[in-house]
């Protein structure tokens, strides 16, 4: 009755086959060649996920044999001393390759040129009202189109009660009533899923903005007290504006960037 | 009414599927659901049937990952409500937290998913085009593979764990159980080779056994489980590692009889007086087993001339535990049995005890006790054993059980032992089956065994039907002796007529005329009789006369002809019959004729009397002939000929026949139904890149 | 000594064969294991018989005999019959019955002086069995059954009865068969005793997942090794008390 690592022990007891060595030496030389020729082949939706995943092996590769070469770009560069007697005035300086410094000071010098007051996404397509809303008949003989039903995502305050169906002109489905959002803080480079507290605008009208409709580009008003921010003068901030930056009725959820 | 089984349910943990990894989960469950739902949709179908067609694959998905998940979440055991063995077992193999944290969030992921796919379908329901439900969809399916994906690690960890777990050996904590214990290397493992054959790798190092094994054994007609358990070493609990602890946990858990080895010759590398501290520290787990202290290797360390002081040692150990001391060698084998035997009849005896003073032993009671019958009268019921048998029996070939019985590997070919046997042994119809080609090739004549009167009547083919009548009918056992009966009654019969005829004569009252004339009617109905018999059987179809026309041939002799040969036989007269019949058919006709002839009378006369008659003749041959004329001119014209002026329009016409035919290439025409391949335009034209065209 | 076989892997022998002291009837099967395994233990001293009833293989449900005997069921062929009559010895006598329970061997149990047999069988099938085969008949139940020729098994030597059988029972019928019985089960468990094994005064088949408790109990009861077999009172006690209970 074989119990426990009856493979191993297998092997302890027969040995294995006289040959195995080598064919698994032939098996992982060939692997090579058998890869590249089904990736040759390979073509369609299974070639993406085959070249995608190839892909982030390679990186993960190149990663590898990078961390363990030596790091070539900020070594002390030893020709670039000046061999024999070298000026005071010179003395610090020491041969180091100027890439990495450049490199950060453009990051820098191009983030101070961004307006202070810029959104992540700062132009929107304006969404027409006939892609927003969608005609309601009513009427005994279903001939009268006052009715609107919003078609994208809302957001309602707690305390909303509908109006009478008589004068009702703005129906908001609950469907597609939403009261939380996914907020990234730019800083963190973190999520949160956070409470929306208003729709302070919807860049496309006004009257969208009143109606509390959700688009790519809106800005909201979503409730930090979890993150535990807190303004200069000392108060713990609860209110924060966020920009929606994907489609919600298309997505499902609303995901967003906290305006900072 | 059922039983229960005898064996109470075991362990076995083999049955657990494999736990897919994540992102292979992820590729099962999509391809599902492309496999499993329609994929065809366009955006002019109505906006209700695109919705359901999209959340049909949310919900599908869901299902599926449902189904999936629930499947792991239930097959692995819940560790509280196994056995505390296997449940404190698998806490030291696997880590009790883990294992409940990884199947935990497995079972989170699933009700996740679940709620995931609520929403989505809700959202659907406002799904306004295709395009949006199409992204709902979308961004469904991909957050339950991310929800899938996050629990990478557990579900890597539940698949090593299902591995390891069906590799445990089977092991049943209810049954009769002995257990080895001791230093690592005193010789337990060796023990269990020698009593089951399980087959314990041994080696002369510390910790060669590194988990628990299992072996079975039978003794006293019941199966033991023996178990081999890593060495232990002497220090306190919370120092050991997971071997050590395995073989604690069997200690603490099982209800089994326990043999504590103790190797007096020190060959181990552990002294007399660490193997007696260890017994004390582990003490306790000792409590209500059956323990047996083995003193081992005594091939190499014999007790009798072992130091007095460890001598006095293990006594006073064994004493202060109350447990019996047992000495034996692996090697010589010596005193193993006795150890064996020892351990399970303490171990039975221990177990019958506790059953006994419960109550479940009086529901049994019938099958422990024969109840031997009061004699009803004085008659005397002897057994019937045959004279051979006894024999036998007395001979040793039957009822003993070491009588050299050729041994059966019923259902297997015939194997290279089959012919070791060096005894006589009976030929069984098996042999026999094996070399005339095997099962299905074989079968067997079972006429070869019948017992009758004369063995060369066996083979004899009997009919099941004679005369008409089923033999089975008549089969009477005491046939002969009726038989003979019968015979006898015969004789004395037909003795008697003899005796009563003797001298008398039948004789006939006819005269010579009358016998001739008999005879003849005889062979008449004779003869009929047997006519009508092969005209019965003739069993041809018979062409009704209309069908048939006046046609006659050498077979089918017509009634006219018939007739006169019927009339002879019967003796009456034929000669007129015949001809009577023709010539009125043909009065009839020249009746006709002649009626005719007189109604075109024409103008005869200045004629020569020749010619006169020549016409006459004419004449009245005419309608005759108009007759016959008409009708060879009245056959109908092939139809492609009809309503032709002559024959040149014939000539165009059979021209332009044949003109208009080649077209159709050989005889078919026109109004053949043919059916060509329909060669669709985009799958013959263009650039042929991708495999063949018909690949398109 | 009682042998372990099976019927292409069924463990229910006693369905596929019947035995008495005068002769065995073996199922025809795909192959000449299981008539082997009859033949080699019983050929020297009764003739085994390969046969079918009304064409089925399931001899020892459909029929019951002794060593005077054979009752065969009003299904069978003229064939079968004209078979079995050739295959018997002498002074066995084979008769078919008219009776609507055409399954004999699950109704009747009987050995060469007294048969058991169901409550509802008929007058006449009664009478039949107490000519052919000579025996004292009684209608009665197992344990609540009433296929006697299921839940019981026994010879002129001893008997097993279904295991659920109270010890009263037992009694009442040890003293109407005359043998020495006890209650207990073949192939691992399983009542169906009848089906389970075929036994005669000194030979014993069970089906092949008989433990071996089971199959020492049938020995030492049949006393299939003479009168010196294991007693199940002494020598056995303690292994069927942990076995059972």
């Amino acid at each position: 009755m074989p119990q426990h690592e009856h493979m191993e022990r297998h092997r302890k007891l027969h040995g294995r086959r006289l040959d195995a060595d080598e064919r698994e030496r032939k098996k992982e030389a060939r692997s090579a060649h058998k890869r590249s020729e089904f990736a040759q082949k390979v073509h369609g939706i299974r070639a993406k996920l085959y070249n995608e995943k190839r892909f982030k092996e390679k990186a993960a590769l190149r990663k590898t044999i990078a961390e363990h070469n030596e790091r070539d770009n900020k070594h002390s560069n030893d020709d670039a001393v000046a061999d024999g007697a070298v000026p005071a005035y010179l003395l610090d300086r020491e041969g180091v390759s100027r890439a990495k410094v450049l490199s950060n000071t453009v990051k820098q010098k191009r983030k101070e040129k961004a307006g202070k007051w810029d959104v992540p996404i700062p132009k929107v397509k304006p969404v027409a009202d006939d892609e927003m809303f969608k005609q309601l008949k009513t009427g005994k003989k279903q001939n009268k189109a006052w009715k609107r039903m919003v078609t994208k995502v809302t957001f309602v305050g707690e305390n909303f009660t509908r109006k009478a169906p008589k004068y009702e002109r703005f129906i908001r489905p609950t469907g597609l009533r939403f009261k939380k959002a996914h907020i990234t803080h730019p800083e963190l480079k973190a999520t949160f899923h956070l409470d929306i507290i208003s729709v302070k605008k919807n860049p496309s009208s006004s009257l969208y903005t009143n109606l509390g409709v959700i688009t790519k580009g809106t800005v909201i008003e979503v409730n930090v007290s979890d993150l535990g921010l807190v303004t200069t003068t000392g108060k713990v901030v609860w209110g924060k504006f966020a920009q929606v930056t994907n489609n919600p009725e298309l997505d499902g959820c609303i995901n967003g960037v906290l305006l900072v | 009414m059922e039983i229960a089984p005898l064996t109470p349910v075991v362990y076995n943990f083999k049955k657990i599927g494999p736990v897919p990894s994540a992102t292979d989960m992820v590729d099962i469950v999509l391809t599902r659901t492309q496999r499993k739902t329609p994929t065809v949709i366009h955006p002019g179908y109505k906006i209700s049937r695109i919705r359901s067609f999209y959340m049909r694959k949310v919900k599908f998905t869901q299902q599926t990952i449902a189904e999936r998940l629930g499947n792991i979440v239930e097959n692995f055991p819940r560790l509280n409500d196994i056995h505390p063995f296997y449940a404190d077992l698998m806490n030291i193999l696997y880590d009790r937290d883990h294992y409940k944290l990884a199947l935990g969030q497995i079972n989170t992921a699933k009700g996740l998913i679940d709620s995931l796919s609520r929403d989505y379908i809700r959202l659907l329901k406002y799904g306004d085009s295709l395009y949006r439900c199409k992204q709902l969809k979308r961004a469904a399916l991909g957050r339950m593979c991310t929800i899938i994906k996050r629990q990478k690690s557990a579900f890597a960890y539940l698949e090593e764990v299902r591995k390891h777990l069906s590799r445990l050996p089977a092991l049943d904590p209810h049954t009769r159980t002995l257990l080895c214990t001791g230093y690592p290397n005193v010789g337990k493992s060796s023990f269990m080779n020698k009593v089951t054959r399980a087959n314990v790798d041994v080696q002369p190092y510390a910790f060669t056994t590194k988990s628990l094994f299992v072996g079975h054994m039978d003794h006293r007609y019941l199966r033991w489980q023996v178990i081999d358990t890593p060495g232990i070493l002497d220090h306190p609990l919370e120092q050991r590692n997971t071997i050590e602890m395995q073989a604690i946990t069997a200690l603490a858990h099982l209800q089994c009889a326990v043999m504590y080895f103790v190797d007096a010759s020190e060959q181990c590398g552990y002294t007399v007086e660490q193997q007696v501290s260890l017994f004390k520290s582990i003490k306790p787990l000792f409590a209500n087993k059956q323990l047996i202290v083995v003193i081992n290797k005594i091939d190499v360390q014999p007790w009798e001339t072992l130091e007095k002081t460890k001598k006095s040692l293990i006594t006073e150990m064994c004493e202060a535990a109350n447990c019996t001391m047992m000495c034996m060698s692996n090697v010589t084998e010596q005193g193993v049995m006795d150890v064996k035997t020892a351990a399970c009849d303490k171990l039975l005896q221990a177990r019958v005890e506790k059953r006994v003073v419960g109550k479940k032993v009086d529901e049994v009671m019938n099958r422990l006790q024969v109840f031997h019958p009061a004699p009803r009268d004085d008659e005397e019921r002897t057994a019937f054993i045959p004279e051979s048998v006894a024999q036998a029996r007395k001979e040793g070939r039957v009822g003993s059980a070491d009588h050299k019985v050729k041994k059966t590997t019923a259902g297997y070919g015939v194997t290279k032992n089959d012919g070791d046997v060096d005894m006589d042994v009976r030929k069984t119809e098996r042999d026999i089956m094996w070399e005339m080609g095997g099962p299905g090739v074989y079968s067997m004549d079972y006429r070869k065994n019948y017992l009758l009167e004369k063995d060369e009547e066996k083979f004899d083919a009997i009919p099941e039907i004679m005369d008409g009548k089923n033999i089975a009918d008549f089969v009477d056992p005491e046939i002969d002796l009726k038989l003979a009966a019968l015979e006898a009654e015969e004789d004395q019969r037909m003795a008697e007529n003899q005796a009563k005829n003797m001298g008398e004569e039948p004789e006939s009252d006819l005269d010579s005329d009358e016998e001739e004339a008999f005879s003849k009617i005889r062979t008449k109905k004779a003869t009929s009789r047997e006519e009508s018999r092969i005209n019965r059987k003739q069993n041809t179809p018979v062409m009704p006369r209309n069908v048939r026309g006046r046609k006659k041939d050498k077979h089918d002799v017509g009634l006219l002809d018939s007739v006169e040969g019927h009339l002879d036989g019967l003796g009456v007269e034929s000669s007129g019959v015949k001809s009577n019949v023709r010539g009125r058919k043909r009065e009839r006709r020249e009746r006709n004729d002649d009626s005719v002839a007189e109604e075109m009378d024409l103008d005869t006369t200045g004629m020569s009397k020749g010619a006169l008659k020549k016409m006459k003749k004419e004449k009245k041959e005419a309608p005759k002939r108009e007759n016959s004329l008409a009708r060879s001119h009245s056959r109908p014209r092939e139809p492609s000929q009809v309503g032709l002026r002559d024959e040149e329009a014939k000539k165009v016409a059979t021209k332009k026949e044949m003109t208009a035919k080649r077209a159709w290439s050989g005889l078919s025409g026109e109004g053949d139904q043919r059916k060509t391949v329909h060669l669709v335009k985009w799958m013959n034209t263009g650039k042929k890149r991708n495999g063949t065209h018909n690949k398109r | 000594m009682a042998t372990r076989c099976q019927y292409e892997s069924s463990n229910e022998i006693g369905v596929f064969s019947a035995l008495t002291n005068s002769y065995a009837l073996c199922a025809i099967g795909g192959s000449e294991n299981f008539y082997s395994i009859f033949e080699q233990e019983l050929a020297e001293h009764i003739p085994v018989i390969h046969t079918s009833i009304s064409g089925v293989r399931m001899v020892g449900n459909m029929t019951v005999g002794n060593r005077r005997g054979l009752l065969v069921p009003s299904t069978t062929t003229d064939q079968e019959l004209q078979h079995l009559r050739n295959s018997l010895p002498d002074g066995v006598v084979i008769q078919r019955v008219e009776e609507r329970l055409s399954a004999l061997g699950n109704c009747v149990a009987c050995n060469d002086h007294v048969a058991l047999i169901h409550t509802d069988l008929d007058r006449e099938t009664e009478d039949i069995i107490s000519d052919v085969l000579g025996v004292e008949v009684f209608r009665q139940t197992v344990a609540g059954n009433a296929l006697v020729g299921s839940y019981c098994k026994f010879t002129n030597q001893g008997g097993v009865v279904h295991p659920r059988t109270t010890v009263e029972d037992i009694e009442e019928l040890s003293s109407l068969t005359c043998v020495p019985l006890v209650a207990g089960t073949v192939n691992r468990g399983s009542d169906v005793l009848g089906g389970g094994m075929v036994v005669n005064d000194w030979a014993a088949f069970v089906g092949m997942d008989t433990t071996s408790t089971e199959i020492s109990v049938v020995e030492s009861i049949f006393k299939l090794k003479g009168e010196e077999g294991g007693d199940i009172v002494k020598d056995m006690r303690a292994s069927l008390i942990d076995q059972l209970s």
